[in-house]
C-alpha cells in the first residue's frame, strides 16, 4: 500500500503543479489577489506530495520491495543500509525523483520566504517553477517512472557491486541537484519579470539570495565530486575535462557571473541585459547537462544507461524552456533598458569585464564539450577533445580575470580611481613578488611559470585580505577603532573577501600539486627505501588479511622524515572472493596540513617484488579547502540583512490599510 | 588511512575489461629518463580509444598499454615526437588526439571562445561609445516637486 | 480498498490547498516592497560613503538616480493597487468549481492507467519468513541460503548445495562461482573439477575454453576413468585441430566402453566427423575461428569452387587475387563489417602480399577508429601476422 499512496502522491503533486501553472499567472494578470494567493499554499503541497512519493520509493527500497521494478533493478537486501538508501537515486528514475523534489523544494521554499515580494512576481516566480514541474514530472510519470510494479517480485535484486558503494558517491549527487535546481528559481525570477514587464533593482535585490544559495551547492557539489574522484580514482588526478564534469562547471560560471552582474544591476539598475541573460542561460545550461547524461549522447562514466526516447523527451523539454525563455527575452528587449551611469574604470566597470571573461571561459567548456557532437553529427567524423585543449583556451580566458580579482572589490562606485586603488594595493603586490622570488629559491629546477602562479596565488589572497582591512582603516587610525570599524563592516564586505580568499587557495593548491607533485612507479622489493618529496618510504613486504567478504595482500610502508619515522602506511590489492573482483587500495597520509601522500600497491613480479606508485602533492588539499572557503563566504553573504529588506512590518501595513479605507 | 580504488575498478567493470591492471607500469618504462619524460608527455595527449575520456598514461586497458609501449618502440626507433603523434594518427585517425589538431575544420573549435572574447568586448566598447560624454542632466539635482514627493515618502517610512 | 480511503484522503487535501486561497479573504498585501527597497537602498549609499566604497560627488548623483526609481515605483504602487477586497470574484469562483472537480479526475484518471492499486506491498523480510506450511518455491529458498552465505561465505556446504540449483535454473555464473567456492573450502575432486569444467564450458557455447580445460585435466588427473573429463578433453583436441590426437582419444574412450554405454553413441559420431574431415573434405571450420563467414560476402559458391578445382595452377592464383581485388574495392567503397576487413588482411598476408595487407589494415583501424572491439580484434590480428 506504501508504494502505491507514493505513486498517487507523485500523480497529485503534477495536478497540483499543473494548478499552480494556470491560477497565479492568470491572477497577476488581473490582479485579483484570491487566484495569486493559490500560488503559495500549491507549492507547499506540491512539494509535500512529491516529498511523500520519495519518502515512500525509498521505503521500498529500505525493505527490499522486489514487486518495485526500480529496486529489483538496482539494489539487493545484502547492501548496508546507508547504501540501500543512496541507491534510491544511483539510477536514472530515482535521480529524476530526487531532482523534482528538490524543485518542489526550492518552490516551497519561494512560496515560503517571499513575504517581501509583490504579490504580482511572486505569483508569476512559483508559476514558472510550477511549469518546470510539470514539464519532469510529466516526462517522469510517462517514461520514467520509479513506481512500476512486477507481478512475479524475484527474490533478490541485480546490483550488488561492492565497489559502487561508497558514502562520497551517495552524498554527491545531491548536493549538485540541490545547485541545479537551484538556478531554476533566478530562471523563474527572470522568466516572471518578462512576462510582467518589470525588470528593475528592486528585482535584481529579490533574486541574488537565492542566486547565492544555489551557487553556494553548486560550488559544495562540484568540489566534493572532484575530492571524491581525488581520493578513489587512481593517480590522484582531481579534475577530467569529462562531459559530465563541464556540464556541472559551466552553469557555476554563469551563476558566478549573475552573481556579481546582479550586484550592478541592483546597486545602478544597469546591466540588465547581461544579468537576465545569465538567468535564463545558468538554467538552460542545467537543463543540458541533464540531456547530455540520461539521452546516451555522450559516453562518459557517469551518464546513466538509458534510451533514446528519453533523451528526446528531455531534448523538447529543453527546447521548449530555453528556446521560450530566449524568446520571451528578446520580444521584451524593450524593457532592458539602460540605466544608471558609470564610467569605464569603476567597480561598475570592473564587473562588467568579469562578466565577459566568465561568460568566454564557459564558452570554451561548452564548445569543447559539444564540438565532437556537431562534428559526428555533421561529418560523421570523430574527433577528441581532451584535457589540453580546455588547458589551452579556458586557463588563457580565466588568467586575466585572477590577475584583476583583487583590484575589483577596491574600485569605487560610479567612478573608480585606479591609481588610488594601485596605492591601497601595494602592500600586497610587494608580497606576492616575495612569494615569486621565494617560491623560486624553493624550487629551483622545476617548471619555471609555477612560481608566478604561487604569486599569482599570494596576490589574490593578500588583495582579499586587504580590503577589508583597508576599509577598516588598519594603520590610519588607531588598532582599537579599526577593529570596531572592521566589526561594523557588512557582511557581505566579510562574504566576498572569503570568497576572494578561497579563489586564491585554490590557484595555490592547483599550481603546486600540478607543478610541484613528485611521482615515483617502480618496482620494490621487501626492505628498499625510494625517496619521495624530502621523506623516505620503506616498503616492508605484504601480509596476507582476511575481510568479511575480501581477501587483501596488504603492503606495508613506513615513511620517514630525516631518520625518524613518520607514518605506517597500508596499501592492499583486494579480491572479493563472491565476486572474484580484485580492486586496490590506495593510502593516503596528509602532511603538514595540506599535503598528502599517496601510495598504490600493484602487482605482485616474477622477480620477487611489487610494483608500486606513489605520489607527494605538495598543498593539494587547498583545492578543496579553498572551494570549501568560497562556499563559506558565500553563506555569510546569504545572511547579510541587507539581503532580507523589505519585509514589510505587519503592524504598519495593516495601520497603512486601516488608513486607507 | 587506505582507500579503496573502486570506481577505477567499477570503469573497469563498466568497460568489460580484464583485471585491473595499473597505467604505465615499470616494466614498460624505458631506461634513458629523458626519452621517458617525453613518452609520457605524448602519452597525455594520446587518448585511450576503448575508454571514456582517458589518456594513454592514465588509463589501465590492455589497449592502453600497447599504445603506450608503441609510443616507447617508436621513440627508441628514433622518431620525433611529431613523428609519432603523425605515426598514431595515420593508424586511427584523428580520434586518438586529445587536442584536436589546428585545422581549418576545427576553426570553430579553437577560434570560438576568443571570438566571444572579442565579440562581448566590442560590444561593451561601443556601449561606452555611445554613452553621452558627461554624466547627463539625468543624474542632476531633483526638482522641487520631485524633492517633496521624496520627503513625503520617506517621512511615512 | 483500504487504499482508495487513503487516496480520497490525500485527493481532498490537495483541493482543499487550492480552494482555500480562493475561499478566504485573504488580506491584500500592501504593495509597499518595491519602495522599501529603494528606501533602503538610499540609506546604503550613505553607508557606502561612510566606508568610502564611493565619493562624494558620485555619491550625490547616486542618491538622485535611486531617488528617482522610489518616486517611480510609489507611483507605480499606487496604480497597480489589487483589487479592493470583497467577496470572491466571478472569476475566483469559476477557478474554485473547474478544481475541485478536474483535480480529482485527473488525479485519479491518470492513475487508473499507471498504478496498480491491488499490488500489495511486498517487504523481503516478510516474504522470507512466509509461513513454512506452504510450499516454498525454489527461489525463495535459493535466497534463504544466500542470505545465509552472505553472513557466512566459508560454508562450503551452503555452496555445494546451491551448485544443481543454479544450474537447473540456468544461472551458469552463479553455479561457477559455487563451484569455485566449493573446491576452495571443501577441496578438489574429480567430480567438482568435471561439473566446473562443463559449466564453464556451457558458458561458452560448447567451446572448450583454456580453463574448462585445465579443470578436465585436474578432474582426469584424479579419475583417470571419468567419462565426461575425457570426452570434453578429446573435443578440447579438434577443437584446436589437433585431429589425429582427438581421434587417438576419441578411439581410446570407446575402447575402455560397453557397447551399450550411453556416451558410446555421441563418441563414434565425433570420431565419424573427425574421419571424413581427415579424409580431405572441405576444412571444418572449429568453432574457435576469429572470422565467421560473413553471408552477404559476395564468396565463391559451389560452381567456382568446383570449376577452380579443375584450372592450372596459374588459372586459380589469378581467380583467387581477382576474387581479393573485388573484396577490397567494396570495402573500399562501401565500408563493410571487421570482419570482412580481417578477411582482407588475412587473404593478402597469405598470397604473400604485405605491404598490401598493412594498408588495408590500416584502412580498417581508420574506419574503425571508434569501436573499441573492432580495434582489438584488428591488433589481435596485426600481432598474429605480425604486421
Amino acid at each position: 500500500m506504501i508504494v502505491e499512496i507514493g505513486h498517487y502522491a507523485l500523480i497529485l503533486s503534477l495536478v497540483l503543479a499543473l494548478v499552480q501553472s494556470v491560477v497565479p499567472v492568470v491572477g497577476a494578470a488581473r490582479r485579483d489577489p484570491r487566484l495569486m494567493a493559490v500560488a503559495g499554499p500549491t507549492a507547499l503541497f506540491q512539494f509535500l506530495f512529491v516529498g511523500l512519493a520519495f519518502a515512500a520509493l525509498t521505503w521500498a527500497y529500505v525493505v527490499s520491495d522486489f514487486s518495485v521494478y526500480n529496486v529489483v533493478a538496482n539494489s539487493h537486501s545484502q547492501k548496508p543500509l546507508i547504501f540501500k538508501i543512496s541507491g534510491v537515486w544511483g539510477n536514472h528514475e530515482g535521480s529524476m525523483l530526487l531532482w523534482v523534489t528538490i524543485l518542489a523544494l526550492f518552490g516551497a521554499l519561494v512560496a515560503l520566504f517571499s513575504r517581501n515580494l509583490p504579490p504580482t512576481l511572486r505569483a508569476n516566480v512559483l508559476a514558472v517553477q510550477a511549469w518546470v514541474g510539470v514539464a519532469f514530472l510529466t516526462f517522469i510519470l510517462l517514461t520514467s517512472n520509479p513506481f512500476e510494479r512486477l507481478d512475479k517480485p524475484p527474490f533478490e535484486g541485480q546490483d550488488l557491486n561492492p565497489i559502487l558503494q561508497d558514502v562520497g558517491l551517495a552524498i554527491h549527487p545531491p548536493l549538485l541537484y540541490l545547485g541545479y535546481v537551484g538556478c531554476s528559481v533566478a530562471f523563474a525570477f527572470a522568466v516572471a519579470a518578462l512576462i510582467e514587464g518589470r525588470i528593475d533593482a528592486a528585482w535584481a535585490r529579490w533574486v541574488r539570495p537565492w542566486t547565492l544559495g544555489a551557487w553556494i551547492f553548486l560550488t559544495l557539489g562540484i568540489a566534493m565530486g572532484s575530492y571524491w574522484a581525488y581520493y578513489e580514482l587512481g593517480w590522484g588526478g582531481w579534475w577530467f575535462w569529462d562531459p559530465v564534469e563541464n556540464a556541472s562547471l559551466m552553469p557555476w560560471l554563469v551563476a558566478t557571473a549573475l552573481l556579481h552582474s546582479a550586484i550592478v544591476m541592483e546597486k545602478r539598475e544597469a546591466l540588465k541585459v547581461w544579468t537576465v541573460l545569465m538567468a535564463i542561460l545558468a538554467f538552460a545550461l542545467s537543463l543540458l547537462g541533464t540531456f547530455l547524461v540520461r539521452s546516451g549522447v555522450l559516453t562518459s562514466v557517469h551518464a546513466f544507461a538509458t534510451d533514446p526516447a528519453r533523451g528526446v523527451f528531455i531534448l523538447g523539454i529543453l527546447t521548449l524552456f530555453v528556446g521560450g525563455s530566449l524568446a520571451l527575452y528578446a520580444a521584451r528587449a524593450s524593457l532592458l533598458t539602460q540605466g544608471g551611469i558609470f564610467a569605464p574604470i569603476s567597480r561598475e566597470g570592473a564587473l562588467v569585464l568579469n562578466n565577459l571573461f566568465l561568460t568566454a571561459a564557459c564558452a570554451a567548456v561548452l564548445i569543447g564539450t559539444l564540438y565532437p557532437l556537431l562534428v559526428e553529427a555533421t561529418t560523421g567524423g570523430k574527433i577528441s577533445v581532451g584535457e589540453p585543449f580546455f588547458n589551452l583556451t579556458f586557463g588563457p580566458l580565466v588568467l586575466p580575470l585572477l590577475l584583476l580579482l583583487p583590484l575589483g572589490p577596491f574600485l569605487a562606485w560610479k567612478r573608480g580611481d585606479v591609481l588610488a586603488v594601485a596605492q591601497r594595493l601595494w602592500l600586497a603586490f610587494a608580497l606576492a613578488i616575495v612569494a615569486v622570488a621565494v617560491a623560486f629559491y624553493l624550487k629551483h629546477g622545476g617548471p619555471v611559470l609555477a612560481p608566478f602562479g604561487a604569486g599569482l596565488a599570494a596576490w589574490i589572497m593578500l588583495g582579499a585580505i586587504a580590503e577589508p582591512m583597508t576599509r577598516a582603516k588598519f594603520g590610519k587610525e588607531p588598532l582599537a577603532t579599526s577593529a570596531r570599524r572592521l566589526f561594523g563592516l557588512p557582511r557581505s564586505t566579510f562574504g566576498t573577501a572569503l570568497a576572494h580568499f578561497g579563489v586564491g587557495m585554490m590557484v595555490l593548491g592547483i599550481v603546486s600539486e600540478g607543478a610541484w607533485k613528485v611521482e615515483r612507479i617502480l618496482v620494490m622489493k621487501p626492505g628498499e627505501t625510494v625517496e619521495l618529496g624530502g621523506y623516505g618510504v620503506t616498503f616492508e613486504g605484504t601480509v596476507p588479511r582476511k575481510g568479511p567478504n575480501y581477501q587483501d595482500q596488504v603492503g606495508k610502508f613506513v615513511v620517514s622524515d630525516g631518520g625518524t619515522v613518520v607514518a605506517r602506511l597500508e596499501s592492499a590489492k583486494r579480491l572479493f572472493t563472491a565476486r572474484q573482483m580484485p580492486t586496490s587500495e590506495v593510502a593516503l597520509e596528509t602532511r603538514g596540513l595540506f599535503s598528502q601522500i599517496y601510495i598504490a600497491l600493484g602487482e605482485a613480479q616474477d622477480s620477487g617484488g611489487w610494483s608500486v606508485r606513489m605520489y607527494w602533492k605538495p598543498l593539494v588539499l587547498l583545492i578543496w579547502l579553498g572551494a570549501l572557503v568560497m562556499s563559506i563566504g558565500g553563506f555569510v553573504s546569504l545572511s547579510d540583512r541587507r539581503l532580507r529588506v523589505g519585509a514589510p512590518k505587519p503592524a504598519r501595513a495593516a495601520a497603512a490599510l486601516a488608513a486607507a479605507e | 588511512m587506505s582507500r579503496l580504488a573502486r570506481l577505477l575498478a567499477a570503469l573497469v567493470v563498466l568497460l568489460g575489461l580484464a583485471a585491473p591492471a595499473f597505467a604505465v607500469k615499470p616494466d614498460e618504462m624505458l631506461a634513458d629518463p629523458a626519452m621517458e619524460a617525453r613518452a609520457r608527455a605524448i602519452s597525455t595527449e594520446l587518448r585511450c580509444l576503448v575508454c571514456q575520456n582517458e589518456s594513454i598514461d592514465d588509463s589501465n586497458a590492455p589497449l592502453a598499454r600497447d599504445l603506450r609501449l608503441l609510443v616507447r618502440e617508436r621513440l627508441t626507433a628514433g622518431d620525433s615526437d611529431r613523428q609519432v603523434l603523425d605515426y598514431l594518427v595515420d593508424k586511427y585517425g584523428e580520434f586518438v588526439l586529445l587536442r584536436p589538431v589546428f585545422s581549418l575544420r576545427n576553426a570553430l573549435l579553437w577560434l570560438g571562445p576568443f571570438l566571444v572574447l572579442a565579440i562581448g568586448g566590442l560590444v561593451i566598447v561601443s556601449k561606452i561609445r555611445r554613452r553621452p560624454a558627461a554624466p547627463a542632466a539625468a543624474a542632476g539635482g531633483l526638482t522641487a516637486d520631485e524633492q517633496r514627493a521624496l520627503d513625503e515618502l520617506m517621512k511615512n517610512g | 480498498m483500504l487504499v482508495w480511503f487513503v487516496f480520497a484522503v490525500m485527493t481532498v487535501i490537495g483541493v482543499l490547498a487550492v480552494l482555500m486561497p480562493l475561499a478566504r479573504a485573504d488580506r491584500a498585501a500592501a504593495g509597499a516592497q518595491d519602495v522599501a527597497v529603494y528606501r533602503d537602498q538610499l540609506g546604503e549609499i550613505d553607508r557606502d560613503r561612510e566606508r568610502g566604497v564611493i565619493d562624494e560627488v558620485e555619491a550625490v548623483a547616486a542618491r538622485n538616480e535611486v531617488a528617482r526609481r522610489l518616486l517611480k515605483a510609489a507611483r507605480a504602487e499606487e496604480v497597480d493597487a489589487p483589487a479592493a477586497l470583497g467577496g470572491p470574484s466571478r472569476l475566483a469562483r469559476a477557478v474554485a468549481v473547474v478544481c475541485a472537480v478536474l483535480m480529482p479526475a485527473i488525479a485519479i484518471g491518470a492513475y487508473l492507467g499507471l498504478g496498480k492499486p491491488d499490488a500489495a506491498d511486498q517487504p523481503l523480510a516478510s516474504r522470507l519468513a512466509a509461513a513454512s506450511s506452504e510450499k516454498q518455491s525454489i527461489d525463495q529458498l535459493v535466497a534463504r541460503v544466500e542470505k545465509h552465505l552472505a553472513d557466512r561465505p566459508e560454508d562450503g556446504k551452503g555452496w555445494e548445495v546451491l551448485v544443481p540449483i543454479y544450474v537447473r535454473m540456468g544461472r551458469l555464473a552463479d553455479a561457477e562461482t559455487a563451484l569455485r567456492n566449493t573446491i576452495r573450502l571443501l577441496g578438489s575432486t574429480a567430480e567438482r573439477e568435471s561439473a566446473l569444467g562443463e559449466v564453464i564450458v556451457y558458458q561458452n557455447s560448447g567451446v572448450v575454453v583454456a580453463d574448462a580445460r585445465a579443470a578436465f585435466e585436474r578432474a582426469n588427473a584424479q579419475d583417470p576413468l571419468a567419462v565426461a573429463p575425457r570426452m570434453f578433453l578429446a573435443l578440447a583436441l579438434s577443437q584446436d585441430g589437433k585431429l589425429a590426437e582427438s581421434r587417438k582419444a576419441w578411439v581410446a574412450l570407446i575402447d575402455a566402453s560397453k557397447p551399450d554405454d550411453p556416451w558410446v553413441v555421441e563418441a563414434r559420431a565425433e570420431l565419424a566427423k573427425i574421419d571424413a574431415v581427415l579424409a580431405g573434405g572441405p576444412a571444418a571450420v572449429a568453432p574457435t575461428s576469429p572470422a565467421p563467414p560473413a553471408a552477404a560476402d559476395k564468396g565463391p559458391s559451389a560452381a567456382d569452387i568446383a570449376a577452380a578445382q579443375s584450372m592450372t595452377e596459374a588459372e586459380r592464383g589469378r581467380m583467387i587475387e581477382d576474387m581479393i581485388a573485388s573484396l577490397n574495392a567494396r570495402l573500399k567503397a562501401q565500408g563493410g563489417t571487421v570482419d570482412e576487413w580481417i578477411k582482407l588482411v588475412r587473404s593478402y598476408a597469405m598470397i604473400g602480399k604485405r605491404v598490401e595487407a598493412t594498408t588495408a589494415l590500416q584502412d580498417a583501424r581508420k574506419a574503425f577508429a571508434a569501436d573499441a572491439a573492432a580495434i582489438e580484434k584488428l591488433d589481435g590480428l596485426a600481432k598474429a601476422l605480425s604486421l
